[in-house]
């Protein structure tokens, strides 16, 4: 192994840095943190807490285990990392349980944004009456497995003063899920172009001026938006005595005010919460906007899922995987499924549907001809979507989604497959659109000409390049064919 | 009453802003109305002692009065039974 790929391997997550309290690294696979003797005590009282162990139990919170320091030495003094190790004087050494598939708020859609949000306030409560409390409340201390949020940085717990009755991340959840939320829901703006800019959110100056002279007055606008607004604008900003800690002498109290804020926080989330059964280009495209009769679809979906009991990927990619049929009949078959949409509505049902009926699908906003770059202090924070999904798939589907990467986004056959190739290891399961479809016409809008020679030979041709065709059905009285495709490697 | 209250502060707010555009301290306002929602919260949990207190007050003479009513009853149970007895 040379040692830039070593190197790569053994490496301290870039996203790690931000925290006093200890470091993460990636060493052969395996997810190791280093904790500072300033965040030892913490984690020493969240990991005894009642709270910790019920929360992992339902998996919503990272499995951990505290590695001994011979356990630990031994991964380190592989890595270009070992002078931590001996610098490490009195820390602590845990191991995290790997969540597969990195994934960011800016690819979730607002289903999954609430959902996490409702999982933070749920450690900030149980957590109360244990005398710990969470230091911050962002979404990037989240990560889904499946579609079940897991609460993954470890170092954001701490002991509090039971007679504090200010919760200082309020503002930030605030910042980072009420508000996204807030703007979503009615103003339609998207969480993916939001978050994508702003990791740490919305302030509540930059949302009052979207809003009218009216809605500045209704709830929940008023209480979330207005009032911080105008108690802001008449602030001193040298005035530091709103940052002091207030301390009461009566715990009941404390806690009845903290209490009462977490309830507060809780109705406004609630109230923010997205609707099931909201309508977008994409959303009906299965039931009513297609091409297809029954008859086609049964004939589509028994086409994937022969291929899944044939193959059997463990990891599956549904690119373009609107409301995730196809998702779901992978995930049926015992496939993890990474399942990727541009449209925010269509992943929000697939997430309902993956929830319901307990798949395992991980649905992100993710547009593959523009996917998710890397982003965050010298771009290495949140790797690109690109970076994660690279050879990390045993197959991938592209199911009516061709067309609209050779048409809308004007992307070259060969370029496509040659993406898809570095995708999955395995398989490709894939549906050719030729140009006479309608559905093919109406995004050539005219343009007929400029797609006159693709064929189905000249895509097998383009295809056999990368891959070996292991079989083909045409869908009959259609210009649609499925293949199955093996990667050459 | 308090409607009032609440209607003539966000009154005085809006016609005192004054940089309401300008980048100030972000989250200063969310802090600070917080820290002004928790003293109203402060303020319910002495109400709510006082309710609890006033209930209990209450229920406790409620008692007080069906133990008197049960303890006149038995007696007149009593002496009914032992007007019988005479």
């Amino acid at each position: 192994m040379t040692r830039s790929t070593q190197s790569s391997l053994n490496r301290a997550m870039p996203a790690s840095f931000r925290d006093p309290a200890g470091r993460l690294f990636a060493i052969d696979g395996r997810i190791i943190r280093i904790v500072n003797r300033s965040g030892v005590r913490d984690l020493k009282a969240f990991l005894n807490s009642s709270t910790s162990r019920r929360f992992i139990e339902l998996g919503s919170l990272v499995r951990t285990d505290i590695l001994d320091a011979r356990t630990a030495w031994s991964l380190f003094e592989k890595s270009a990392n070992h002078n931590l190790f001996n610098n490490a004087d009195g820390s602590m050494f845990v191991e995290h349980e790997k969540v597969p598939f990195q994934n960011f708020p800016y690819e979730w859609p607002p289903e999954m944004l609430y959902s996490a949000g409702s999982l933070t306030l749920d450690l900030a409560e149980s957590l109360l009456d244990e005398g710990l409390g969470l230091k911050d409340a962002t979404p990037y201390n989240i990560i889904f497995r499946g579609a079940n949020p897991v609460f993954v940085d470890l170092l954001s717990f701490e002991e509090r003063n039971p007679g504090d009755p200010i919760w200082l991340p309020q503002a930030q959840f605030e910042r980072t899920f009420l508000l996204p939320l807030l703007v979503n829901k009615y103003f339609g703006m998207q969480l993916d172009q939001l978050l994508s800019v702003r990791r740490d959110g919305l302030d509540a100056e930059d949302v009052y001026r979207m809003c009218g002279p009216i809605r500045k007055l209704l709830p929940p606008f008023l209480s979330l938006i207005s009032i911080p607004a105008w108690l802001g604008a008449r602030h001193n900003e040298d005035n530091q005595t709103i940052y002091k800690s207030k301390i009461l002498d009566n715990l009941d109290k404390a806690r009845f005010i903290l209490r009462s804020s977490f309830s507060r926080l809780r109705r406004i989330l609630n109230k923010l919460e997205p609707k099931h059964g909201k309508s977008s280009v994409w959303s009906d495209y299965t039931a009513t906007n297609n091409n297809y009769s029954e008859s086609h679809l049964e004939a589509k979906n028994k086409f994937v899922d022969d291929a899944m009991i044939e193959f059997n990927p463990k990891t599956v990619l549904d690119i373009g995987c609107n409301t995730g049929d196809y998702s779901a009949i992978a995930a049926r078959r015992g496939a993890r499924v990474v399942a990727i949409d541009s449209d925010a509505v269509v992943i929000g049902e697939t997430w309902r549907r993956a929830c319901n009926e307990g798949l395992d699908i991980l649905p992100l906003v993710v547009n593959l001809t523009r996917p998710s770059p890397a982003i965050g202090w010298r771009n290495g924070e949140c790797p690109a979507f690109l970076d994660r999904a690279r050879g990390a798939f045993d197959a991938v589907l592209m199911l009516a989604v061709i067309h609209h990467m050779l048409v809308s986004e004007r992307i070259p056959l060969p370029e496509i497959i040659d993406l898809v190739a570095e995708l999955t290891t395995d398989i490709l399961v894939i549906e050719f659109i030729a140009p006479d479809d309608s559905m093919f016409r109406r995004l050539t809008r005219g343009r007929d000409q400029l797609f006159s020679d693709l064929t189905p030979q000249l895509f097998e041709e383009s295809c056999r390049r990368r891959f070996e065709i292991v079989r083909s059905q045409h869908l009959e009285r259609t210009s649609r064919w499925l293949y199955i495709l093996r990667n050459k490697k | 009453m308090l409607t009032r209250i609440l209607l003539i502060c966000v009154g005085v707010l809006m016609v005192a802003q004054t940089r309401v555009y300008a980048y100030v301290d972000p989250g200063s306002g969310t802090l600070i109305w917080q820290i002004l929602l928790g003293a109203s919260f402060g303020v319910m949990f002495y109400l709510r002692r006082i309710i609890g207190w006033v209930r209990g007050l209450r229920s406790r003479k409620e008692e007080a009065t069906s133990a008197k009513l049960s303890l006149q009853e038995t007696e007149k149970e009593r002496e009914s039974v032992n007007g019988q007895v005479i």
